[in-house]
């Protein structure tokens, strides 16, 4: 082969652009034993290649054991196995989930009322409950109008000694207004 | 790559040994590329070869009967070297000096061990994609297939693999020339 024939080969092969065919140009030129000096430093690679090839596996025989059991359908099995299970779970799922929805499905009741957070739903526990709570705020303001009374009295007395006062200034008023018109 | 058998009968030895002994060398010869030990490269095969038989009816239905074995001594090696924890000091069995001691011979086996190293210190995925293509031949779609890389990663590790090596073997030859 010509020596630019195998350096374009080469060059090729470097760049991971050869084929298979190329490849096999190339070791064969490498292992016929008339390589260029030129390419002698890739003689070691190629024999590599060849040396690594000769390479054989040892008799292997696959034990009795293996031979005689029975072909692996595990495989089949299971995926048979999961899809049952997802059916078998699915169908539970379904089960449980009307059994609930029934349950909740109770009758609405006629009268419904909240006190404090509590579900009230009989009507006489209701007006029992609203006149029990009316009675003691009936009897807060009770108390409460009681204690007004007592504060306006007190606020009364106190403006007492105010009342006298104004009643004097009007006198002096008075007095003044009188001492005017004998002047004039 | 041979493809699977079209019977949907069940597979007997001779089908089998048919199917699986072509291939049994590619097999061994990687996973002693990964594991760099013989026995356990044996093991390896041995298990594979078991774990195939145990499936040989879902073999039919395979694409691919030598990359679907390929990929699952792939797996098992990288299972060992995990298990390993990558303790042990890794060394080549692969090429051993020929028992007759021609000059030559032991030259060629030399140097040819000495790239060996230069390939066992590439990355692993170069490591793989240079010796799948240049020891077993395999085209790139097929590589990429064993690997589970892309075509392109094929082609890009096995053109960083090659020169690397490329580089190595003009230095020691310069070296060697002095």
């Amino acid at each position: 082969m010509k020596t630019d024939n195998i350096k374009c080969l080469l060059d090729k092969y470097f760049a991971g652009e050869t084929s298979l065919g190329e490849e096999q140009q190339l070791k064969n030129y490498f292992s016929s034993g008339e390589v260029n000096k030129e390419f002698a430093c890739y003689t070691p690679l190629f024999a590599c290649f060849e040396e690594e090839h000769k390479v054989k596996a040892p008799v292997v025989n696959i034990t009795p054991e293996a031979v005689n059991k029975p072909v692996f359908y595990s495989v089949k099995l299971r995926q048979l196995l999961y899809v049952s299970a997802g059916i078998a779970a699915g169908l539970l799922l379904a089960l449980i989930i009307t059994k609930f929805n029934k349950t909740e499905e109770k009758p609405k009741p006629l009268f419904e009322m909240y006190v404090n957070g509590e579900r009230i739903y009989d009507e006489r526990q209701a007006i029992a409950f609203v006149q029990q709570e009316l009675t003691k705020v009936q009897s807060s303001l009770n108390n409460n109008t009681v204690m007004l009374n007592k504060a306006f009295n007190q606020v009364g007395e106190s403006l007492k000694p105010l009342r006298t006062i104004g009643k004097e200034m009007k006198k002096i008023d008075e007095q003044l207004k009188k001492d005017n018109n004998i002047n004039h | 790559m041979e493809g699977g058998t079209s019977s949907n009968q069940m597979m007997d030895t001779k089908e089998f040994n048919n199917l699986i002994i072509p291939i049994q060398d590619k097999l061994f010869r990687f996973a002693l590329s990964l594991l760099k030990d013989t026995i356990e490269a044996e093991d390896v095969l041995q298990d594979t070869l078991t774990r195939l038989w145990e499936q040989r009816n879902e073999l039919c239905k395979c694409r691919s009967v030598e990359a679907f074995s390929m990929i699952m001594v792939k797996n098992k090696c990288i299972d060992r070297l995990r298990k390993k924890n990558y303790t042990q000091p890794i060394t080549n069995n692969f090429i051993k000096p020929g028992n007759n001691n021609l000059q030559h011979q032991v030259e060629v086996s030399d140097s040819a061990r000495w790239v060996q190293q230069m390939i066992d210190n590439l990355p692993p995925v170069q490591q793989i994609v240079i010796r799948l293509r240049d020891v077993e031949g395999y085209e790139l779609k097929e590589i990429a297939e064993i690997a589970e890389i892309t075509e392109g990663a094929v082609r890009a590790n096995l053109s960083r693999a090659r020169q690397t090596v490329r580089e190595q073997l003009i230095k020691w030859h310069g070296y060697e020339n002095r």
